[in-house]
């Protein structure tokens, strides 16, 4: 089964063709506040290295965050598009829980606490806890959107040994990370601070079916509500646009 | 056969065109949402157009009654707008171009409420005289025979329709309140008081509308009570009328100074109805012909959009690929 995985939750965008057994080509670059100009460039030539042409898709993933804005509505808008105009299945996965899920290998048991943790600019950051299982990952704690100093203070209290932390969370706000008692983030040249959409890939035997209604539910976790104060409204439009 | 999108602001808008003809065009407005903060969110602008491009997309296909499979172009709006919005838009555009072969056309927002004077029952053909007036945007554009555009005027300061709703808003109506404006200024007097407008000089095509809404915050101000709620109609239809007065004044003089028989109206402030009629007898008078867009293709739709695309070049590729939006400023 041929799917396609986009994450754009970061200014590290992720494609990954194939599925979870079977991983064909991925690729990523630093897409930084470019997401709309880059993504599918970047798609093209990873489909034309491999021979492949977008018509043979057979499912899509898109990666729902959370992450910066637009970023994310670039990536998920994308994923709709293609799975509206090729007629086949998407799915919306958690950008947290993939980065959980490439970060669990440093995972010593299943009591430890992984940390995902992603920059979520103005001062905070998106994180969630997760723990090993068997094959992967689950979610131990609700999505959390703090400052870097709670969110230490508030997975430190939950966990009863050293936190593992990843994510461009942890590399933005270094110096909170690095030196907080019970935190014990990746070294911060290592790869599985990225968000790799990898881990966005459905199973080999996934069987979803195209439907509409199903697209429309594929959404960003936007986490924060928007920003309705005086100096972003709009009062211009009006009537008469 | 050409499917548009336009999410400029915050209506998503789609439509079909095939030739000349217009198969479908429809428009998810999000007013409602945006009545409560009193003015367009741009994050919750973004967020809807990113939940409704897609049904909004396949609704036009619907009406239409075409699959993809036989669209051969896309056009889409990447300038000026909302950034956040107008991406939504873009990604979709090119990702359903790439998906389906088809070719991709980009189109600025201004051209495409000039371009809604080409399609019928109007269809007007270049050169034209052409009055764009919106809440965004007011200016005189001449456009040439080849449908490139010269600009002859412009405001000073605000857009015709901010006038217009800033004046609704002084005079208590809710946001948006350009419409509701025009609804009870049809009830009123409009040579109940006067309300001067800026640069009313001859030969001067240039709009300034700043001064015209300072006068009825004055003129509120400094009224009784009782008056100025008694008198609501007539208040603001002669504040309706002074600024409709303008547009209708320098339409009328610039096209006559370009000897231009040709006049046509653009963007949202068309949809006013004391302009289309004022417009229409000064225009009638003096034996210049005038095409108004019926209201639906006046204010922001995509039909507008896929009008102007029939006239622009398909983008390169794969330049098309790697296409931006472009926020230059506000809607217009
Ligand atoms: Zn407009």
């Amino acid at each position: 089964m041929l799917a396609l995985a986009i994450d754009t939750a970061t200014e590290i965008c992720s494609i990954a063709l194939g599925n979870r057994e079977h991983l064909i080509d991925e690729t990523s670059f630093v897409a930084g506040r470019s997401h709309l100009e880059m993504l599918l460039p970047a798609l093209e030539r990873l489909l034309a290295r491999q021979g492949l042409s977008v018509r043979q898709l057979e499912q899509i993933v898109a990666g729902t965050g959370p992450g910066t804005f637009s970023g994310l509505r670039v990536g998920v808008a994308t994923c709709r598009a293609l799975s509206q105009a090729l007629a086949i299945p998407i799915a919306g996965s958690s950008s947290l829980a993939a980065l959980a899920a490439g970060a669990a290998s440093c995972l010593i048991d299943e009591q430890q606490n992984l940390a995902a943790v992603i920059n979520a600019r103005r001062g905070q950051v998106f994180a969630r806890l997760y723990r090993k299982s068997k094959r992967t990952v689950f979610p131990a704690s609700a999505v959390y959107c703090l400052k870097p100093e709670e969110l230490v203070e508030v997975v430190t209290v939950a966990s009863t040994g050293p936190v593992v932390a990843a994510g461009d969370g942890v590399i933005a706000y270094k110096k909170v990370f690095y030196g907080a008692a019970g935190v014990r983030p990746l070294p911060p040249e290592d790869e599985r601070h990225q968000v790799r959409s990898f881990y966005h890939l459905p199973g080999e035997k996934s069987r979803m079916k195209y439907s509409a209604e199903a697209l429309l539910k594929v959404l960003p976790a936007y986490i924060r509500e928007p920003d309705a104060d005086k100096t972003v409204l709009l009062r211009k439009k009006g009537t008469w646009q | 056969m050409i499917l548009a999108i336009e999410t400029s602001c915050d209506d998503t808008c789609a439509a079909v065109l095939d030739g000349d003809r217009l198969l479908a065009s429809v428009v998810s407005s999000q007013t409602l949402f945006h009545a409560r903060y009193g003015g367009v969110v741009p994050e919750v602008a973004s967020r809807h157009h990113l939940e409704l491009i897609n049904t909004v997309m396949d609704e036009a296909l619907a009406d239409a009654g075409v699959d993809l499979g036989r669209i051969g172009r896309v056009a889409v709006t990447t300038r000026p707008g909302l950034i956040g919005a107008l991406l939504v838009g873009v990604a979709t555009a090119k990702t359903v171009a790439f998906a389906t072969g088809a070719r991709l056309v980009a189109v600025s927002h201004l051209e495409g409420h000039v371009a809604a004077n080409y399609l019928p029952p109007g269809a007007a053909e270049p050169p034209f005289l052409c009055l764009i007036a919106s809440g965004g945007h007011t200016s005189l554009v001449y456009v040439e025979k080849d449908r490139s555009f010269r600009t002859v005027s412009q405001t000073l300061d605000d857009a015709a329709g901010e006038a217009l709703d800033k004046g609704a808003r002084l005079l208590g109506l809710d946001y948006p309140g350009g419409a509701a404006l025009d609804a009870l200024a049809a009830s009123g007097d409009p040579g109940f008081a006067s309300f001067p407008v800026g640069l009313d000089r001859p030969g001067n095509f240039n709009f300034s509308f700043s001064g015209v809404k300072t006068a009825l915050y004055y003129y509120l101000r400094d009224a009784a009570p009782a008056l100025a709620r008694e008198r609501r109609a007539d208040i603001a239809a002669s504040y309706q009328s002074a600024v409709i007065s303008a547009l209708v004044k320098k339409t009328v003089a610039a096209a006559e100074s370009l000897s231009c028989g040709l006049v046509c109206l653009a963007g949202g402030v068309s949809a006013n109805s004391l302009l289309r009629r004022r417009l229409r007898q000064q225009s009638e008078a003096r034996g210049i012909d005038l095409r108004i867009p019926p209201p639906g293709l006046c204010t922001d739709n995509a039909a507008m959009i896929a009008s102007a695309a029939r006239f622009l070049p398909d983008l390169p590729y794969p330049e098309r690929l790697s296409l931006g939006a472009q926020a230059t400023g506000l809607p217009v």
